[in-house]
């Protein structure tokens, strides 16, 4: 144990031993007859900073004069003491200084058995137990997706009122005003812009939910076990442990989770965890499962989507144990140490700020991404297929140049139970971005131009009405669906409201008479689909960024396959099974 | 003392709690915590959290699917815990 002295009127020094001592009295006495290093810094100190091997001291002495000598003797006394040591002198010497603190902490601090282990320690025992660490995470994940697709479905419903309501009869009057009424401009706002975009702005709740009560999670600490929960687990299946941190971004996006993989020096790693990241489900995906959860499953909604991002997990683990005993064959073991943060009672202003962020970058998105392909996309319906009948903006969309284009990829996907251009057409646009495959079906589908057309127009006053009587009815509908989450059943008439809108109408008519009757199971295999194919336009150039042109195909075409077989089994399997 | 918290944490071999290691060695973790900034200070750790905002929060240059707008789009990473790794040199 190193010693260190307090006597009154002595400088206070710590006593680093015989041989370390020699070193830095032979030092300090060299420094003392160096002027220029002597007037500005404590012999002693610098000694021991010099044995330590600090650099900034270095370049400093170097240009003074006397300065280089000082570097060189230094140098000699740091390879005595590592001969007689067998470690770096920077290990040793503040080995010495730190064991002298812990001495003197032990001396002076004196800890009763309760306050060894604090609350936060308790519920880590069991929260990061090697057992039961895993399911309670899952458990805390389900609850999280039951509470998004359950209790947000009565917001859901309203914003979905709202924007076939109120903000499309807006558009339609004011446009009326100023001439456009019946034109192609008109459906090109109402039934492109505003179907294509509201389609999406319609699952914001739902966003804001998972974005609150991940934030929650966040805060209470708990995110932070989760990861060292998720660490353990990659290294098990034989990732390095710094993959976790991409994954776990890439719930939220898939564009930082291949930025995120810079993390891991080692390139076989990176290229592994980078052909692993679109396998976590992104935000941007949520709306389409929650679409054709409320769809095919109303009843269990929350199950579904939360089953979904459990088969991305799987799908990623089950492939990373194949590259890594294939392709990416060696096995690195990495070390961390890891500081969780102490467990603490989440604070809702900061939780609900943070939300508000994160649902504002989606907005942001919806209104620019979404809109262009919106805008697009209905250029794209109302233009005729090359010898179809009818005119711009007056053909039927069965004939449009969308439809003939979708149609052509339509039979690859018979055998995944939605053979159809709008099911393909949908999937072909989520190549830029998922959510926008809810968006094509809102458009395709032509749920608030048809409502625009045919619904009576209602004055101002009752539009106004429905926005504020439709808000307080979803909050109530909301807090009355809490006990959803735990299958009591308050909302009677929920599901059929929720089931019973335009364009899951639509969709669920159009997969029915695609599957044969199989709708669920077509439905269960589109999800599935969405799940693993390409995420986006800006995740594949993430994607070439970081991992090169190369991995980037392999990956596109990978996930494509993967994503027909993995749907194919869904479908088919289902149906010889007797399900659906 | 610095020697037996490396000696530890390459003999576990995979990631370990500070607070466990703390109890492990009966060092507090204030301590503790010092002594592996001192190794990050000296390159025979890597702190990496921040590695992991600044690399995984950055959309870089091209444009950003939804909900990815910088370090608010960066859902899950604000409370990362820090992660101090061993270095190639340390071993």
């Amino acid at each position: 144990m190193t010693t260190g002295t307090f006597e009154s009127g002595k400088k206070f020094a710590i006593d680093y031993g015989r041989d370390i001592e020699a070193e830095i009295t032979r030092l300090q006495t060299l420094i003392e007859g160096t002027p220029t290093a002597r007037s500005i810094y404590p012999p002693r100190w610098l000694a021991i900073n010099l044995l330590e091997g600090d650099t900034s001291l270095r370049t400093k002495l170097m240009v003074l004069a006397g300065g280089q000598r000082l570097l060189d003797e230094a140098q000699v006394s740091i390879q005595r003491l590592e001969r007689i040591y067998g470690d770096e002198a920077e290990i040793i010497i503040p080995d010495y200084r730190y064991g002298w603190i812990n001495g003197l902490v032990r001396q002076a601090v004196t800890r009763s058995d309760a306050e060894e282990l604090t609350p936060s320690d308790r519920i880590d025992r069991i929260v990061t137990n090697r057992l039961l660490g895993i399911p309670i995470f899952l458990l805390a994940m389900w609850a999280v997706f039951m509470l998004t697709s359950e209790v947000s479905a009565p917001y859901l419903d309203w914003i979905e009122r709202i924007i076939s309501g109120p903000v499309t009869h807006w558009a339609a009057s004011i446009l009326g005003m100023i001439g456009l009424s019946g034109s192609w401009v008109e459906s090109l706002i109402v039934g492109g812009i505003i179907t294509g975009v509201g389609g999406v702005l319609v699952f914001i709740p739902v966003l804001m939910f998972l974005y609150f009560s991940l934030t929650m999670l966040e805060d209470s600490g708990y995110m932070a076990r989760a990861a060292f929960v998720m660490d353990r687990l990659m290294q098990v299946i034989g990732l390095h442990g710094k993959s976790f941190l991409p994954m776990l971004v890439g719930f939220g996006c898939t564009v930082p989770a291949f930025y995120a993989t810079r993390t891991l020096e080692n390139e076989k790693d990176r290229v592994l965890t980078g052909l692993l990241v679109p396998f976590m489900s992104c935000g941007a995906r949520l709306p389409v499962y929650v679409l054709f959860a409320a769809i095919f499953f109303p009843r269990n909604a929350g199950t579904v989507v939360f089953s979904l991002y459990l088969l991305g997990i799987a799908v990623a683990v089950i492939l990373g144990l194949v590259l890594k005993n294939t392709l990416f064959k060696g096995k690195e073991k990495s070390t961390f140490v890891m500081e969780l943060p102490p467990y603490r009672m989440p604070n809702f202003h900061g939780a609900w700020l943070h939300t508000w962020e994160r649902t504002g970058a989606f907005i942001k998105s919806a209104w620019t991404l979404i809109m262009a392909v919106s805008i697009i996309l209905w250029f794209m319906l109302a233009i005729p297929a090359p010898g179809a009948e009818g005119s711009f903006a007056n053909a039927d969309v069965d004939n449009s140049l969308f439809a003939t284009a979708s149609g052509m990829v339509a039979p690859a996907l018979e055998p995944l139970g939605y053979g159809t251009w709008e099911a393909a057409g949908s999937l072909m646009t989520g190549f830029v971005a998922k959510e926008v495959v809810v968006s094509t079906m809102a458009q395709i589908f032509g749920v608030n131009g048809q409502s625009a057309q045919t619904v009576e127009q209602p004055t101002f006053l009752e539009d106004l009405r429905l926005i504020f009587f439709g808000f307080i009815q979803a909050t109530i509908d909301t807090l009355k669906s809490i006990p959803l989450i735990f299958g009591i059943d308050l909302l009677e008439q929920a599901d059929s409201e929720v089931g019973s809108s335009a364009l899951m109408r639509s969709v669920h008519a159009n997969f029915q008479a695609s599957s044969g009757g199989y709708g669920a199971l077509a439905g269960l295999s589109f999800m599935v689909f969405v799940l693993i194919y390409t995420p986006c336009m800006a995740a594949i150039a993430a994607e070439r960024q970081e991992l090169g042109i190369k991995w980037m195909w392999v990956s596109i075409f990978g996930q494509l396959v993967l994503a027909w077989l993995l749907a194919f089994i869904v479908f088919q399997g289902g149906k010889a099974l007797g399900w659906g | 003392m610095l020697s037996q918290v490396l000696r530890e944490i390459k003999k576990s071999g995979t990631t370990v709690r500070l607070d466990e290691l703390s109890r492990r060695l009966g060092i507090e973790s204030s301590a503790l915590e010092g002594m592996l900034d001192y190794c990050v200070r000296k390159g025979i750790l890597q702190d990496s959290v921040g590695d992991a905002v600044d690399g995984g929060c950055n959309c870089g240059s091209g444009s950003c699917g939804s909900g990815c707008e910088g370090y608010e789009g960066c859902p899950f990473i604000a409370k990362m815990p820090k992660m101090y790794t061993l270095q190639e040199r340390g071993d």
